[in-house]
């Protein structure tokens, strides 16, 4: 029999499950990492958040402290200029009501602080603002008190001041009441007075020592006042003797014994110095009234001279005049004068020969020009008066200037001292003449005319000098000028080293030549001079002294005429008159000249 | 410039755990295909352990047919259906025990998982901390510069 295999299960069904423990652990820290992080960032947002309000709130309180604290200074200031118990204590001024300090302080206090949102701040604020304005109550009426002490201190300090002035200045009752306030005594009633110094001291205004000092001072000021009182009266009354006195008084210490030495010895210097200038004043005064005397003196003698001096003049240029022959000095008026010392011996007996019709001989025209154009250059009086005083001893006998011509540079000199338009237009006229004369390019350089030139330009300016200067009816500057020039380029045409007669002489000469005149002509000239009404008398003497040289012109040419050539009265080649002229090189004169010198 | 360092050691954190986290998943992945490895081969070894049987069954009826009994009726079928019965309980056995097997491999798997998302966890928490580190230390810098403003 075969065996039957059987089967039974091989594999024990196992007792696990399946299931593991799990090993997985959660980390709570890494897993909170997150949450702390953001805790940080809460925290630091939170710290940020606070410091912000924080600072924002200190922002803000320190803003508004500055503001009051600006607005306390501003209050200060003006307390400080505020009447002090008006400061401190508020008031009515001008019908106004004042606050105190305090008020004005918690009011710009209190609006500062209503414009603060934050409680917080505000409240700070107000407690810090507070405690700044008792801080600067202080100070303010320290200030305030301060002034008034120092206001009331200045009134006594004035009133001692006008003690002083009475002390110093017044009458003696004065002096003794201001004294006795000053310093202290008894009075007349015997009442015991306390000095206004040790009463300021008593009210705490000034410390003793101060009321000691002061005392002092207003004793040594006194002292010193009643020395310079002296020292001055002695100035005034230029007496040196009250001046050695006061050097005595001084140099004795039983005087002004609240002197300090160093004071002492100034003053002691001081009378001394004005002992030695008051001396040397009194020469200096003796020496300077002898100046001004013969100053004075010298212009009384100038004055009257003159005025003595014109009288005649105008008599001697017109002798018929009744007016000018009464006013003719006589010889007894001209000895008191003298006596008088209205003027000195020379002048009276230059005026006694001028009333002898004792006139200068001779006339330098050359010393009369340079007078006249020195007066007319000069720019002071005083130069002015050195050109004048330059006449003395040349007016009359023996002398070189006429008197008319010293009469006529005297109103000259006075015109030109006043300044007057005149004597501008007198300079400024002359001074064109010059330079058509070509006197001042010769004056200038020295060269480039001849004698007769010379002579002509002498003459030009001389003539216009007299007529500009005519006491009779001078002629305006500018005419005296055309008229002049006109003569002169006219003399020059025709060669003559004088100028050339009045245009209106012509006529008498028919347009001849000098070569051609005759003194039938000259008469002829002079007579219708003479029957000018309308020429003044220095128009005529001119025009005379003219014919005068035009005679002395004929009569050189006679003695010098040749046998062949022009002789007077010949026929004239041509009129001077007509054909005048400065540019005209081809002259009468240039043909003679090669007639006579042939080459 | 603290609040960048602060925000950079977040971000390098949060990457380790990352790291972590994927290796952890790699394994759970790994413990995964080991489970059901085991329950392939726990199947190969039930189909090897039938054929095995079979054979049996064929010699158990070759022998009761020797023997002269029929195998399909009376006792021959009684014993040829007690070894059936325990076959199959082998069978069962095996397949239960290749289950709880496999159980316990996911098991690992699940925990390595579970490592895994914590430390997704861990690397955003610790990102969190860097930023948050990271404004704190702004924050810190801007209240210094405000106060040493006022």
């Amino acid at each position: 029999m075969m065996r039957v295999p059987t089967y039974t299960k091989q594999t024990a069904r196992t007792s696990k499950t399946g299931a593991t423990a799990f090993s997985v652990r959660a980390d709570p820290n890494a897993l909170s990492a997150g949450l702390r992080g953001l805790s940080t960032l809460a925290s630091a947002a939170e710290t940020y958040v606070v410091n912000e309000v924080k600072e924002r709130r200190k922002s803000e309180l320190t803003a508004k402290e500055n503001q009051y604290k600006i607005a306390l200074q501003e209050l200060q200031v003006e307390m400080s200029t505020q009447d002090p118990t008006l400061v401190m204590e508020g008031g009515i001024r001008n019908g106004n009501a004042v606050k105190s300090y305090d008020a004005r302080a918690k009011e710009i206090r209190d609006g500062l602080g209503l414009d603060i949102n934050s409680s917080v701040v505000r409240k700070r604020f107000m407690s810090s603002a507070t405690q700044e304005a008792l801080q600067e109550r202080v100070s303010v009426y320290q200030d305030a008190r301060n002034r008034e002490i120092d206001a009331n201190k200045a009134t006594e300090l004035q009133a001692a001041e006008l003690l002083f002035q009475d002390a110093a200045t017044g009458g003696a009752n004065k002096k003794t009441n201001a004294l006795l306030k000053l310093f202290g005594g008894v009075d007349a009633g015997g009442n015991q007075v306390t000095g206004i110094f040790d009463n300021m001291a008593e009210r705490r205004y000034l410390t003793e020592v101060q009321a000691f000092q002061y005392t002092q001072n207003f004793k040594q000021r006194l002292d010193r006042s009643d020395v310079r009182g002296r020292l001055t009266a002695a100035d005034a009354s230029d007496d040196p003797g009250q001046a050695d006195q006061i050097v005595q008084d001084i140099g004795d210490p039983r005087n002004f014994t609240n002197l300090k030495q160093e004071d002492r010895d100034t003053h002691l210097k001081q009378a001394v110095d004005l002992a030695q200038a008051l001396r040397r004043r009194q020469v200096a005064n003796a020496e300077k009234r002898e100046k001004t005397d013969k100053r004075d003196q010298t212009k009384r003698h100038k004055t009257t001279a003159r005025a003595l001096l014109a009288k005649i003049q105008k008599f001697k240029a017109e002798p018929d005049n009744p007016t000018y022959k009464a006013q003719l000095p006589r010889p007894l008026e001209i000895a008191e004068a003298l006596a008088l010392d209205q003027i000195n011996e020379t002048t009276a007996k230059l005026l006694t020969g001028l009333l002898n019709d004792e006139d200068a001989e001779q006339r330098d025209p050359a010393l009369i020009l340079d007078i006249f154009d020195k007066i007319g250059d000069a720019e002071t009086p005083d130069e002015i008066d050195e050109q004048l005083d330059r006449l003395d001893g040349k007016i009359g006998a023996g002398g070189k200037v006429p008197l008319n011509d010293a009469i006529n540079l005297q109103k000259y000199g006075d015109s030109k001292k006043a300044n007057t338009r005149e004597s501008g237009d007198i300079k400024f006229y002359q001074n064109q003449l010059n330079d058509l004369t070509g006197q001042t390019a010769f004056r200038l350089s020295g060269i480039g005319v001849g004698a007769d030139e010379i002579k002509r330009q002498l003459d030009a300016e001389d003539t216009y000098r007299r007529l500009v200067l005519n006491p009779d009816g001078p002629l305006k500057p500018r005419d005296a000028y055309l008229e002049v020039a006109e003569q002169f380029v006219r003399a020059r045409k025709a060669n003559i080293n004088f100028l050339a007669p009045a245009s209106f002489l012509q006529r008498f000469f028919n347009g001849e030549t000098p070569e051609t005149w005759t003194r039938e002509s000259v008469a002829a000239a002079r007579q219708s001079i003479q029957n000018e009404p309308d020429m003044s008398h220095l128009e005529k003497a001119l025009e005379f002294e003219t014919l005068d040289l035009i005679i002395v012109e004929i009569e050189k040419i006679q003695e010098a005429a040749v046998v062949g050539e022009p002789q007077d009265g010949d026929t004239p080649r041509g009129s001077w008159f007509g054909n005048w002229s400065i540019f005209n090189r081809n002259s009468l004169r240039d043909q003679q000249n090669d007639l006579r010198n042939p080459d | 410039m603290g609040f960048l360092f602060e925000y950079q050691a977040g971000q390098q954190k949060q990457a380790a755990f990352n790291y972590n986290s994927d290796i952890n998943e790699r394994n759970a992945l790994a413990f995964e295909q080991q489970a059901e490895q085991a329950e392939f081969q726990s199947e190969l070894e039930i189909t090897e352990f039938r054929e095995q049987y079979a054979d049996l069954r064929d010699a158990q009826a070759q022998a009761f047919r020797y023997n002269g009994w029929l195998a399909e009726e009376g006792t021959p079928l009684k014993v040829m259906l007690a070894s059936a019965q325990e076959a199959d309980e082998e069978v069962a056995t095996r397949r239960y025990n290749a289950a709880v097997g496999a159980q316990e491999i996911r098991e690992s798997g699940v925990q390595e998982k579970m490592q895994g998302q914590l430390n997704r966890m861990y690397g955003k928490s610790a990102a969190t901390e860097g930023k948050a580190r990271a404004f704190a230390s702004l924050i810190q810098t801007g209240s210094a510069i405000n106060s040493a403003g006022a």
